[in-house]
């Protein structure tokens, strides 16, 4: 009895407890191994799943990673990087646009300083002739290789931060929004001529020659809509 | 290292574990319960050669079913509800249709096993022997630790069953061991829900 009152404090009912015999061991782990090669066909490792999620990831992140630094650059560097494939019609549409460009960037980058408007008194009767034979009705419009060198010149002096498709800076976004509000509607030969006619000095002789040419011009190009004078002309056109 | 890690998994991991492929884990978790179930098989039926089968059939089947294997419910509650209705497909064979163990002649365990079964053992035993199959299934769960919710989950009744079966199964021992035991009895058949 004592010793059914200690098996009674341990709240279990006193019964055998007998082992797994090791025969039964041995057979249950030989089918279990037995069984393990059906099982790995079956399924995947844990990792692989992980693994596959994180491979994509990265090529989702390189991928982006490459798309910005492709869409960076400007529109423009297109055309200078790509010239030498482009085909002839697209080359012939650039045309007028490459000539207002080099135009308006010349007035605005190259302005006279005090020296060159002396130089520019004494070279005025040559640069009023030239003037003169470009006023002529329907000048020839630059070659397409004469425009693309013009602006190639005007690209290579832009800031490099412009080329690499940063913020430009407030001198480049002028130039680009005057040529893109005031000058779309202007044939380039039209602009080109305007330009020239305006860098004479109003008190020289040659002003009136200027004055005179830019009637012609006007007459020449209707439908243009040239102000009355060649000073609106300039102020519409050439400045900002 | 692979051991030490394994024995601080759960059940259920170690399961899923062997599904993808790793013995080492199957391993552990037939080190981990192999005993207790072989103990829960013996108490049932007494006859070594009968209970090694019942728990290597047992096995197998939880060995097959390592494919298709989801962790719904605890492994412990699956693993005794295989060897349960192992246990119940054994008794209704028509070569072992014994409402209890009364005419099945009694066996200890080998001594060669390190097990010592006294006379109070051998007592409780034999008055387990006399109960019903279903309230002597229900008394050696409560044994392994089971809870009521799980004891439904494995005979597959109801829990208000399994506590009359347990009810019944007390007076029952209590009758048959005899009125100055009746707080061994009593003692197993309370405690947790």
């Amino acid at each position: 009895m004592n010793e059914s009152e200690n098996i009674l404090a341990g709240k279990k009912l006193p019964l055998p407890s007998p082992r797994s015999p090791a025969q039964l061991d041995e057979r249950v782990l030989a089918e279990a191994r037995k069984a393990l090669p059906r099982q790995k066909t079956y399924r995947q490792p844990w990792w692989f799943a992980g693994s596959a999620a994180a491979a994509v990831v990265v090529v989702a992140v390189t991928l982006n990673t490459t798309n910005l630094t492709t869409m960076s650059t400007p529109a423009y560097e297109n055309i200078v990087t790509d010239s030498e494939s482009k085909t002839e019609a697209a080359r012939t549409t650039l045309e007028p646009r490459l000539d207002m460009r080099k135009a308006s960037f010349e007035s605005k980058v190259a302005k006279p300083s005090v020296h060159d408007a002396h130089r520019q008194e004494k070279r005025m009767p040559v640069a009023a002739a030239a003037v003169a034979a470009e006023a002529a009705p329907a000048p020839a419009a630059p070659s397409p290789a004469t425009a693309r060198l013009a602006l190639e010149e005007r690209m290579n002096s832009l800031p490099k931060s412009a080329m690499a498709g940063q913020a430009m800076s407030d001198t480049d976004a002028d130039i680009q929004m005057h040529y893109e509000k005031e000058v779309e509607q202007l044939p380039g030969n039209i602009l080109n001529t305007l330009q020239r006619l305006t860098e004479l000095e109003p008190s020289s002789d040659n002003a009136k020659i200027a004055i005179s040419e830019y009637e012609k011009l006007r007459a020449s190009c209707r439908a243009c809509g040239l102000p009355a004078t060649l000073e609106e002309a300039r102020k519409k056109y050439l400045l900002p | 290292m692979a051991k030490m890690w394994n024995r601080l998994r759960s059940d259920e991991s170690l399961m899923l574990a062997y599904q993808r492929g790793d013995m080492g884990a199957f391993e552990s978790l037939y080190q981990r319960h192999k005993d207790a179930l072989f103990t829960y098989l013996f108490r049932s039926c007494s006859r070594h050669a009968i209970v090694e089968e019942v728990a290597q059939e047992t096995w197998m089947a939880v060995i097959q079913a390592a494919v298709r294997y989801r962790p719904e419910a605890k492994f412990r509650t699956w693993l005794y509800q295989i060897a349960h209705h192992r246990m119940v497909d054994f008794w209704r064979r028509p070569d072992n249709r014994h409402s209890n163990l009364e005419d099945v002649p009694e066996e200890t365990a080998p001594q060669n096993q390190g097990e010592i079964i006294d006379e109070i053992e051998k007592q409780v035993m034999n008055a387990l022997a006399q109960l019903p199959q279903e309230q002597r299934n229900v008394v050696l769960l409560r044994e392994q630790g089971f809870s009521y919710e799980e004891l439904a989950d494995i005979v597959g009744v109801g829990r208000e069953t399994i506590k009359s079966r347990l009810r019944y199964a007390r007076q029952q021992l209590s009758t048959i061991i005899g009125t100055s035991d009746e707080a061994i009895v009593g003692a197993t058949l309370e405690g947790q829900p």
